[in-house]
C-alpha cells in the first residue's frame, strides 16, 4: 500500500497505464453532486437577491467598514503566515516521526476544528488571558497582555485556522511518502536541500490548498476573536464583527458588508488558485 | 417572545404551562422576526426603542405596558485590581475598560450615562451582549465596566458606587401581538402586569426594579 501510493508522483509519468474508461461514473453521483452544489450555492443566491445594490457604494464608503476591512486583512494575513510557519514543522512531525501517542496527538491537532469558537475563545482566555495559565507570566514578566489587542485577534484566528493547514499538508506528506527524499539523500543532498528542492515542491498543491483553507477560516473568524480579543474599532473589530453589529443597526448594511467579505475572499482564493494550483 | 436578559424570569413564569412556549432572543432580533411574520402571541423587549419599532411596524396591538426597569452599575472583578473608586475611573488610561456596544440596549444606555456625566471612557472592548461583558469582568480580564444591575449578581463581580448612573435605566415592555389575545395569552400578560403575580415575583427575585424604580414588591401592599 505504502509503495503503491508513494510511486504515484513519478509513476504517473513513467508508465501511462490504461486510459480511463469513459461513462462508468454512476449517473446518480452526478445528481447528488449537483444537489450538494445547490446546498452550497443557495444561501449565497439568497444573500445576493437581498443585496441593496444601489446602497452598496455608500455602505462600503463608511469609514467603519473600511477600518474593519483593514483590521480583517492584517489579522487574517498575519494569522495565515503564523499557520504556515508553525504548521509546516508540525505537519512534518506528524507525518514523518513515529509518535508514541500519534493518534491522540492528531486528534488534539484537530480539536480547534470541532470546538465551538466561543469555547475556543474562552479556552484562550484561560490560557493566555491576564489571569490565564501562561498569560499571567507574560503579563508580570514582559508586561504583555494579549486580550483586547490586535495581536490577540491574530492568536485567536491562528488557533482556529492552524488545523486546516496542518491536516491538509500532513495528508499530502503521507501520500508523497519519503522515497523521493531518501533518493535525494542517497544522491548526496543535505536535509535542508532535500526539504527545499524535493519535498516542498512535491506537495506544492497541498501547501497552497492548506494556506487557502487556513486563510479562509481566519478571515471568517467570529466567536473566538470576540471572546478572546473583544471588539474595538481599528484594533480588533474585523469584518465579521462589523457585520454582526450592522445587523443590529441596519440589516441592509450587514448584507452589503457580507458581500464585500465574499468578494475579497473569492478574489484571494481565485488568485491563489491561478498562481499555485495545477489546473 | 422575550428579551435575553429575562431568560431566568421567563423560565419561572412558564414552568408548568404547556399551551404557550417562550422564544428568547435579543430584543432587536425578536422585533425583526415579528416584522417578518413570525407567529407569536406576546412580545417583551428590553428597552423602549425596540418596542416602539414593533409598534410602528404594526407588529403589536394595544398600548405596551412597562413591567420593570433595569439600571446600570459600575462593576469590577471581585478584587478590584484597577483600584476603581468611581465612574470617572472609566476615563483613566492604563485600565482595561469594557462596555456594551452602542448597537445593543445596555451599550446605548451606557453611552447616554457617560455622555451626561461628561466622561470619555478609555474603552478597550465593546461587547455584543451584557452577559459576555460580565463574564470577562468576573474572570479579571477587564478592570471595570458598566453592566445591568441584574448581571452584577454574577459570581466574581463587585460593584462600586456610581450615583451618576441611577438616573439612567432601560424599561422592559410587554405587548400583545394579536388585537384580541386568547385567554391563556391574556393570563401570561397579567402574570407580568399584575402586582404580586408570578412574573412580578420572579422579576423581583432576579433584581429588576419596578416601573417606579423601586424593588418590585413581592406581595401587593
Amino acid at each position: 500500500m505504502r509503495a503503491l501510493t508513494a510511486a504515484r508522483p513519478s509513476g504517473a509519468a513513467a508508465e501511462p497505464g490504461p486510459a480511463r474508461p469513459a461513462g462508468q461514473f454512476p449517473a446518480a453521483l452526478t445528481v447528488v453532486g449537483f444537489l450538494a452544489l445547490g446546498l452550497l450555492a443557495l444561501p449565497i443566491v439568497g444573500l445576493l437577491q437581498r443585496a441593496p445594490w444601489s446602497a452598496l457604494p455608500a455602505v462600503l464608503g463608511e469609514s467603519e467598514v473600511l477600518e474593519a476591512l483593514r483590521v480583517s486583512l492584517i489579522v487574517s494575513l498575519v494569522a495565515t503566515a503564523a499557520c504556515v510557519v508553525l504548521g509546516l514543522p508540525l505537519a512534518f512531525v506528524l507525518a514523518r516521526r513515529r509518535l508514541r501517542f500519534g493518534r491522540v496527538v492528531r486528534a488534539l491537532v484537530m480539536l480547534p476544528m470541532v470546538l465551538p469558537p466561543v469555547v475556543a475563545g474562552t479556552a484562550l482566555l484561560f490560557a493566555l488571558g491576564r489571569r490565564g495559565l501562561v498569560g499571567q507570566w507574560l503579563d508580570s514578566w514582559f508586561g504583555v497582555s494579549l486580550p483586547f489587542t490586535t495581536a490577540g485577534a491574530v492568536v485567536a484566528a491562528a488557533f482556529v485556522a492552524l488545523p486546516f493547514f496542518v491536516v491538509t499538508v500532513e495528508a499530502a506528506l503521507r501520500q508523497a511518502g519519503d522515497d523521493l527524499d531518501e533518493a535525494a539523500a542517497t544522491l548526496g543532498a543535505g536535509a535542508w536541500s532535500t526539504l527545499l528542492h524535493v519535498t516542498l515542491p512535491t506537495i506544492r498543491p497541498a501547501l497552497a490548498a492548506g494556506t487557502a483553507l487556513a486563510w479562509a477560516r481566519a478571515v471568517g473568524e467570529f466567536g473566538a476573536t470576540l471572546t478572546f480579543a473583544g471588539n474595538f474599532p481599528g484594533r480588533t473589530r474585523t469584518l465579521p464583527l462589523e457585520t454582526y453589529l450592522a445587523l443590529e443597526r441596519n440589516p441592509e448594511a450587514a448584507v452589503a458588508i457580507s458581500l464585500v467579505l465574499m468578494a475579497v475572499a473569492l478574489a484571494v482564493l481565485v488568485t491563489l488558485r491561478d498562481r499555485w494550483m495545477p489546473r | 417572545m422575550a428579551a435575553s436578559s429575562l431568560a431566568d424570569v421567563i423560565e419561572i413564569v412558564f414552568e408548568g404551562r404547556e399551551s404557550v412556549t417562550p422564544v428568547i432572543a435579543g430584543s432587536s432580533t425578536l422585533v425583526a422576526q415579528l416584522a417578518a411574520g413570525a407567529g407569536a402571541d406576546v412580545l417583551i423587549t428590553a428597552n423602549a426603542a425596540t418596542m416602539e419599532r414593533a409598534v410602528s411596524e404594526g407588529s403589536v396591538h394595544g398600548e405596551p405596558v412597562l413591567i420593570a426597569v433595569n439600571t446600570l452599575v459600575l462593576a469590577t472583578p471581585a478584587d478590584n485590581p484597577g483600584g476603581v473608586t468611581g465612574l470617572a475611573d472609566l476615563g483613566r488610561q492604563g485600565l482595561l475598560i469594557g462596555l456594551c456596544a452602542s448597537e445593543v440596549p445596555c451599550g446605548e444606555l451606557a453611552r447616554r450615562a457617560l455622555d451626561e456625566a461628561g466622561i470619555a471612557p478609555s474603552t478597550d472592548t465593546l461587547e455584543l451582549n451584557v452577559r459576555a461583558l460580565a463574564s470577562k469582568l468576573s474572570l479579571g480580564e477587564l478592570d471595570a465596566g458598566l453592566v445591568y444591575a441584574t448581571d452584577a449578581r454574577t459570581p466574581g463581580l463587585a460593584t462600586v458606587d456610581a450615583p451618576e448612573l441611577s438616573d439612567h435605566f432601560n424599561g422592559y415592555y410587554i405587548a400583545s401581538v394579536s388585537a384580541e389575545p386568547r385567554p391563556e395569552v391574556q393570563a401570561v400578560i397579567e402574570d407580568f402586569t399584575v402586582l404580586g403575580s408570578v412574573g412580578a415575583k420572579a422579576l423581583y427575585a432576579y433584581g429588576f426594579l419596578g416601573s417606579d424604580r423601586r424593588p418590585v414588591s413581592p406581595v401587593p401592599p
